[in-house]
Parts: C-alpha cells; structure tokens; sequence
C-alpha cells in the first residue's frame, strides 16, 4: 500500500512536471512562422506576442510574459526582424523591447521613447524609430542597444520606409508629407507632398514608393494611393478613391513587389500598373473588423487580422491568395501588426 | 400632522441627535435608516445615510475612501491624486447620479463626477439612493445616487471647528468651520485646505520578472474649499442659500507601465456651485423653490502628446415641488426640474454645445394603512423639446410583525438616461443619433430592527436585486480610423446585499459593530458582434464579493475604530481571462476626547493599511501601503 501510494505520487510529481511539446519555446519559435502583435487595451497593459506556426499549424499567445516574467508593455505598435533580433515598439509604454528571435527572450529594453510607432532597420547597426508626438526621428546604435542621436524633422510621424540610403518618413496626424532622410548622415534633405494624412508606404519592384494617404479622418479629403520615384522625389501617379468616404489603411505589398493591398472596410488589391482604385474589396469584411495586413512574401497568403470590438480576444484570419480562407486562429486582444519568420525551407 | 411638520420633527430629531457641536459623546459609524413612519422616501425603498460623524471622522478623505470604507458601492481610483469614479450595483460610473443639496454635479461631458474631489468633512450628511429612489431626487441615476448634503443645526451662539491633520507621503489637510445663529437664522462657513505630495513607495510588477521597489512621482495634489451656508427661518418656513467653490490642482501620476515614459499629465478643476432654496408649507400642503447655477473648469494638459485642453461647462437648475396630503393615508407630490446646461470645448465642432432636459415627476404615497404601504411614481422627461417614454416605479412595504420593527418591502422601477454630451457631440465620433438608455430593475428588502435590552440593539438588512440596462452606450471602432458612440448592447446585474449591525451602550462604555456584505454578478447579454465571448462574463472592474466591517468601541475618554474593507478579485479584460487580486485593507484608530463645557478636545492616530497591502484598484495604478495620520479636531463655543 505504502509503495503504490509512493509511485502514484511519482507518477503524479512526473505528471505534473511534464511539459506539453507544444509549449517548448525553442521548438516552435524556430520553425516557419507569423509574430504578431497583440496590441492589448490602452492602458489595460495587456499587449502581447503570438506565434502562429505554419508548422504546426497552431497559434501560441501571451509568449513575451510567458518567458520574460513579466509584460510587454502598453500597446505595442509595431515590430521589425534583423539578424538574430526582434524589435518590439511599444507605443505607449515609450520603449522598444529587443528580443532574440528564436526564444522571444529580452536582450534589452531601449526606454524614454516618446510615443514610438514604427521602426525602419537602416543596416545591422543602426534604425530608425518614428514618433506620434515628437518632432524628431529617433536614430538607434543597434549594436548597443541605445538611442544614439535625433533627426528633427519639425513635424510628427509614422510610417518608414527604407530604399537604398534613404529612409522615406511620413507626417500622419494631419500632415501630407514625406519626408526623405539620407541615412548616411543622418540628415533631411528633401521632401514630398503627398495628400492628406499618409499612413503606410511600401517600396515596389521598380523601386518607387508607394504612399497610402486615408484623407483625414474629417473627411475633407479623398484618400488617395500616390507612386514616388525614389530616383527623383517626385510623384509618378496618383489613384483617387472615388468615395469620399473611404478610409483605407496598411498599405502592403507582395514578395514579388507588384501586388499592392490594403484595407478599407475589406482587403482590397491591385497591381502596381493599375489605372484605378477597384470598387470593390477582393475580400469583403463581412461582419469582422479587419484591423492590420500582412502578406506572405513567398507563398502570397493574405493575413490579416479581426479585432472584434476591441475589448476581446481577435482572431488571426489567413486567406490564400485566391481569396480562400483557410485559417482561423484565436489570438489576442486587438491582434495588429506581423512580420513572417520564414526559413529556407518554407515551400509555397 | 402634515408632511412638512412630520419631515421637520424627524430632522430636527435626526440633527440634534447627531449635532457635533452640542453633543458630549461621539456618535459613531453609519445610520442606516431602514425604516421610519416619516420619511421623505416613499414606502418600499432602501436609502442609506452616511452621518455627520462618520464625515468628521474622515474629514481628511475624500468622499471616494468613505464609500469604499463603508458602503458596498465598488470605488475605481487611479491612486492617492488620480481620479476616482463610483459604480452600483455593477452599473458604471456615467450611471451615478452626484448631487449636491438635491442639484446634479456631474459634469455634462463625461456624465460621472470625480468623487476624489469631494472632501468629506465639508458636507454632515451623505444619501445612497438606488434603484427606484434615485427617481425622486433626479434624472439619469439608473445606477443610483449619491447626494451630498449641508443642513442646518439650528443651536444658538457661535462654534468653532479646527481640525488639521497630517500623515504620510506628505499629505496634510486643514479644515476649519465657523457656525453662528439662533434659531432663526444661520451661517455656517467652512474652508478646507488639502495638500499632498502622495510620494509613497511601491512595487512595479511591469519592468521587471521581480517587481522592483519604486517612488511614486508626478502625483503632488493641492487642493482648496469653501463652502457657506445660509439658513433663514420663520414658523414653518425656511430660506437656504448655499455656495461651494473648489480647486484642485494636481499631478496625474503614471502608471506602472508608462513611468519612464510619463505625459507629466496635469489636471486643474475649479467649480463654482449656489443653490438657493426655499420651503414652506401650509395646512395639508407644502412647497419648495430651488434655483441653482453651477460653473465647471477642467483643464488638462499631457506635455508629451502637446495636449492642452480646456474644458468649460456650466448648468442653471430650477426645481419646484408642490405636495399635499389628500387624507389621512394618501400624500400626493408632483415634483418639476428644469435643467440647462452648456459645454464649452476645443472637443466639439461648435465652440457652445447646450442642452435642455426637463422633466415632470409625480408621487403618491400611502401612509398608515395598516401593515402595508405603498407608493407609485411616474415621470415624464423631455431632453430637447422631446417628449421621452415616460418613466415609472412603483414601491410596497409590509410590516411582518405588528409588534416588532420587520419590515419587508419591493419596487420596481423603469428609468432612462439620456446620453452625455460627449456621447452626442465629441468630435470625432459623437453620435447624435443615440438611444437612451433604459434600466428595468427590481429589489427585495427585508428590514429587521431588534431592540434586545435598553443598551443592546441589533440592525439586520438585506436586500436582493436585479436590473437590465438596455441600449447601453459604449465608444467602439467605427470604419473610419477613430471610434464612434453606439448603443452597444445590454447589460443584466444582479446580486445581494446585507448589512448588520448591533449597538451597546452602558455607562462609560459604548461600542458599535458593523458589517456589510455585497454580491454582483454583472454581465453582458446583448452584443454588436457575433461569436462575443464577453456574453454572460463578470464585467470588468466589478468585483463579485466585497465586504467592509467596522469596530467602534468607546469607553470614557479614550475611542477605538478597528476597520477592515474586502474587496474581491476584479476581471480586467472582458473575457474574464485576467484579473486583480482580491484584497483586504485593515485600519486602526485611537484616541482621546476630553469635553469640557461646550468644548471638545479630540486627538487621534490612525494607522491605514496596517498590514501593508500591495493592492491596485485600476490595473498597474499602485495604492499606497502602509500609512500613518495624526488627526486633531478642537471645538471650542465662543
């Protein structure tokens, strides 16, 4: 009787002890993959980190705190991948978490931020970090994990976007400018005039730069989508929504460079060489809130995510590129931003 | 005897028994006041009355720590400078109604009033309304109200109140009231200085897998007071004229989460409040007039997000209330408010945003019939030159016993709340096109009073509820890219509360023991979206259980209060999947009374949190631990 009660308690103590394999950190977080951000409530410090492995075909939430011991922070924005490195935005926590890709653990916090949103990596040693409130650029030391000096560009910003040695900076709330930094001396030294508030940019195959400007949220202004060439700093095309009330948002492009995407109320898409703005959405909404997109850059896979009524948990929707859905993973509270771990192994 | 004379006994009674300056003993804790033959609440509802002393004991709190202390009323608060908003019964904070001497001081912006800006010591007397109750004294309050009061002592010859206190993390208050008259006239003036450096040390959870100790900073407060009161009164008739002007100037703190990263948020509210009243009465009938004019400031300013805005908004109030007793068991009672209030913001898209809500209520009661009573209330309210589906509630009360004081007693009551102004016209995203807000809500009370000898007592209540808020509003992502006012869906509460309470008094030796228990359960049943996994989840920021007690125990000179406050685990996301820990904050009282003549002499030490709780009431926004204050209170008759 004593032994079967002491091996019930082995067996117990065993049990317990025994980590599903699903949640061994290293395994999956190395394998091919989505990192998206879970932006949480606003001031709720809830933001988090999921996983959704094209492995496994799973998805795995809460990682940051789960392995760090402690939050992410509040509101994480945004999130870039560079060598062995992740680095998390965290808007209103005022900081940026650098964290090792493969095991999401913290390497380094780079604090008193003012409202950072997004990064834009220059080269393994240096990036740029736009600000809502500031009127500078803040310039990273990578290697060292640190602020190393400011560009003042007199105005806020928001999206970035790097070609060659020039960062392209966009002035969002109430702006209608892009501003052209040389990255090899940290400086401005030109800028465009787009339209009313550009939100997101992509660089396309021919190297021009794709602005997607929402209008303002007065509705004063059409959104339009504006080509630059990245050459000259002038403005190429100019695609008008034809109802004054859209509202597009995050701007996205292929792994080819040729497709664009976006959202205004559904996924809408078009090739770079289009005349026009479609009418209707490649894939309507339905009775989602489709808040951010990401495209797979080598099998194509829209991603994007559905943030409910922002107070629940979202989802993670993956459509094929023929408009299919073909998954659909819960996530967290307001599911945002993504960036794709691919290796070489991962086939379309 | 009409209504007006039995409402002037019962207060003359209820006043002169609790009158700080007259009386020789320290009155303790919270009145509950069950049930009584004369009451301006009609038959079949629950009214709860914080007294004068209970105020004065906490003249250096703010009216947010006296309800959390001592009511079942759930309390959010941002810390020791933050903002602090009430919640019954699992409504929100917008659904509370504030009053001031029976005139509504929320703020038309936001439709809820910061109650950490309310001093204790500057009012004698706090009214907990709900349910059906909170139709008698105003509009909106579907959650309940809580209305502040002065009221008039009418003793001769002139007192003197100093009462300074100073405690921890650099918090010192001083209030001061100077009371003059006879019995026919009047004047109470009390000033109140508050200021608070709120520098206490706490743990932060959010930077570190250890939670590392930290100072808390950018929290400094100052705030100042100054109430004056005016009382006439001749026979049966009497002339008020009340003034309240406040200011607070203070530091928003951080929380956990954004410190290194502060806004150096700053917050100034300055308000302005009169209230002129009148009342007399004739024969069966009785009257009142009330004008009010009020004025609000807020000022807020967040460095970082180059945010400075200034707020204005300001309100004219006329009451008038006829009653007559049309028989020995029917009293009848119409009541009409007319209430204009005007909001000047850089938020809206017209500099002056006005509103008129005026509203007609009508009450009939029955008095003496027996055992059971009864009482019927309809009101009719009119927001914009609109005529809304007219309101009602009615009320029943059996006495169980013909000998005893047990009483059991029911309402139930539709009311409607119209829509703040920052719901219709906040730019962007107010939407003029709101519904307004309906609750359907019931309770079940059953009263007991149970004298046991001439110096024991005992006091048991409990009260069974439930209300449906439909059309609830909530701000919620639109398709553009800010967030719009929809009604959002609706919301089923429901619960207990329990109250027990049991008096001593012999000789030199008196105590009071008091406990409170409260259960919610407050969800979500109605939704926007489909597949909602909030549908039928604890709301946030409600907690299930809370509970308070509290041990006065006094014998000759010397007074002890030993009081405990529970508050249950909290949800902070609306699928329930995290949440804030329960808690228990335990505090001690002592100290030592000398009277001599009209004279008192009171010194006191509190030791707050003695067990030195780590606790949040709103996530990542640390409460104080620990803490000590030195209370001294002087009268002194002239």
């Amino acid at each position: 009787m004593k032994n079967s009660l002491l091996l019930t308690l082995v067996l117990f103590l065993f049990i317990s002890c025994t980590k599903d394999p699903d949640n061994d950190n290293d395994t999956f977080l190395s394998g091919n993959g989505i990192f998206l951000l879970n932006e949480g409530n606003f001031m709720g410090g809830n933001g988090s980190i999921s996983f959704y492995s094209y492995d496994s075909l799973k998805i795995f939430n809460d990682l940051f705190a789960g392995i760090n011991g402690r939050p992410l922070g509040d509101v994480p924005n945004s999130l870039a991948m560079t060598g062995e490195r992740i680095y998390v935005v965290v808007n209103n926590s005022g900081k940026i978490e650098v964290i090792d890709k493969n095991n999401l653990e913290s390497v380094a916090t780079i604090s008193k931020l003012k409202a950072p949103r997004n990064i834009g990596i220059i080269s393994s040693s240096k990036a740029y970090v736009t600000s809502l409130y500031s009127d500078s650029i803040t310039v990273l030391d990578l290697a060292n994990n640190s602020v190393s000096g400011y560009i003042n560009i007199k105005k806020t910003s928001e999206a970035i976007a790097v070609i060659r040695n020039r960062a392209y900076v966009s002035n969002w709330v109430g702006g209608n400018k892009i501003f052209v930094l040389d990255t090899d001396n940290n400086k401005v030294i030109d800028s465009v005039e787009v339209a009313m508030e550009p939100e997101s940019l992509v660089i396309d195959k021919d190297k021009n730069l794709w602005v997607l400007c929402n209008g303002g949220w007065k509705r004063e202004y059409s959104a339009e989508l504006i080509s630059v060439n990245t050459s000259t700093n002038e403005i190429a095309r100019r695609l008008v929504f034809p109802d004054r009330n859209s509202s597009p948002s995050c701007l996205q492009i292929d792994g080819s460079g040729s497709t664009l995407y976006f959202l205004s109320s559904g996924i809408f898409k078009l090739k770079t060489d289009a005349s026009a703005i479609p009418l209707t959405p490649f894939i309507p909404q339905g009775g989602r809130y489709f808040y951010k997109l990401g495209i797979n850059p080598v099998n194509g896979d829209i991603v994007t995510t559905d943030a409910a009524d922002f107070q629940q948990n979202g989802q993670l929707l993956i459509y094929k590129n023929n408009g299919e859905l073909s998954v659909s993973a819960k996530a967290e509270i307001i599911p945002g931003m993504m960036i794709f771990r691919l290796n070489d192994d991962f086939s379309k | 005897m009409s209504m007006l004379g039995s409402f002037t006994v019962f207060f003359s009674l209820f006043l002169s028994a609790q009158d700080a300056f007259l009386d020789d003993t320290v009155k303790i804790n919270e009145v509950i006041i069950t049930s009584h033959k004369v009451n301006r609440f009609p038959s079949g509802y629950k009214i709860i009355r914080l007294d004068t002393t209970l105020l004065n004991e906490n003249s250096h709190e703010s009216l947010s720590a006296v309800l959390a202390r001592n009511t079942g009323i759930s309390v959010k608060s941002y810390g020791l400078s933050g903002l602090s908003t009430p919640s019954f019964r699992g409504t929100g904070a917008s659904h509370t109604l504030i009053q001031w001497n029976n005139i509504a001081i929320n703020n038309p912006m936001l439709g809820q009033s910061d109650i950490s800006l309310i001093p204790a010591g500057l009012f004698d007397e706090v009214e907990i309304l709900s349910g059906g109750a909170s139709m008698i004294t105003g509009n909106g309050g579907i959650g309940g109200t809580i209305n502040v009061m002065n009221k008039p002592s009418w003793s001769e010859g002139t007192f003197i109140v100093l009462n300074p206190v100073a405690g921890s993390f650099g918090r010192y208050t001083g209030l001061a009231k100077v009371k003059t008259g006879n019995s026919h006239f009047q004047s109470v003036t009390r000033a109140y200085l508050q200021y608070g450096k709120n520098d206490f040390t706490y743990m932060n959870r959010a930077i570190s897998s250890i939670p590392v100790k930290e100072r808390m900073t950018n929290s400094e407060s100052l705030g100042r007071g100054l109430v004056q009161e005016l009382y006439f009164r001749r026979n049966r008739n009497s002339l008020s004229a009340r003034m309240w002007y406040q200011n607070s100037d203070r530091n928003l703190p951080a929380s956990m989460l954004t410190g290194t990263a502060s806004a150096n948020e700053t917050q100034f509210d300055e308000s302005l409040r009169t209230v002129l009243n009148y009342e007399g009465n004739k024969g069966w009938s009785e009257y009142f007039l009330t004008a009010s004019y009020n004025l609000a400031n807020l000022n807020y300013t967040n460095k970082l997000a180059s945010i400075y805005s200034d707020n204005r908004s300001g309100s004219l109030v006329f009451k008038a209330g006829f009653q007559h007793r049309l028989n020995n068991f029917i009293i009848a009672r119409t009541i009409l408010e007319d209430e204009n209030s005007w909001v000047s913001s850089v938020n809206y898209s017209d500099d002056r945003m006005g509103r008129n809500l005026a509203s007609l209520t009508i009450i009939t009661e029955t008095r003496s019939l027996g055992r059971i009573n009864g009482s019927l209330i309809l009101k009719e309210m009119m927001d914009q030159k609109k005529l809304l589906v007219p309101d009602f509630s009615g009320g029943l009360q059996y006495r169980l016993s013909g000998t005893q004081n047990y009483y059991i007693k029911g309402s139930y009551s539709r009311s409607t709340k119209v829509p703040t102004m920052n719901d219709l016209y906040w730019n962007p995203g107010g939407n003029p096109d709101l519904k307004n807000e309906i609750s359907n809500g019931a309770e079940l009370t059953l009263d007991m009073v149970q004298k046991i000898s001439g110096s024991f007592s005992l006091k048991f209540n409990t009260t069974l509820f439930s209300n449906a808020i439909s059309n609830l509003i909530q701000w919620v992502p639109g398709p553009f890219t800010y967030w719009t006012a929809e009604n959002a869906g609706k919301v089923n509460t429901m619960g207990a509360e329990s109250a027990f309470s049991a008096e001593y008094a012999s000789g030199r030796l008196s105590a009071k023991l008091d406990l409170n228990y409260s259960l919610t359960k407050a969800s979500r049943t109605g939704s926007l979206i489909s597949d909602d996994d909030m549908k039928g989840k604890q709301l946030i920021y409600i907690p299930v259980h809370s509970a308070n007690s509290s041990l006065h125990v006094r014998y000759s000179r010397f007074y002890s209060v030993l009081a405990s406050s529970y508050t249950g685990r909290r949800y902070t996301v609306a699928d329930n999947s995290s949440y804030l820990p329960d808690y228990i904050i335990n505090s001690i009282t002592v100290g030592y009374e000398i009277v001599k003549n009209q004279n008192k002499y009171n010194i006191g030490f509190l030791a707050d949190n003695i067990l030195n709780a780590a606790y949040e009431s709103v996530a990542w926004y640390p409460q104080p631990g620990r803490s000590f204050s030195l209370k001294i209170n002087i009268q002194l008759k002239l």
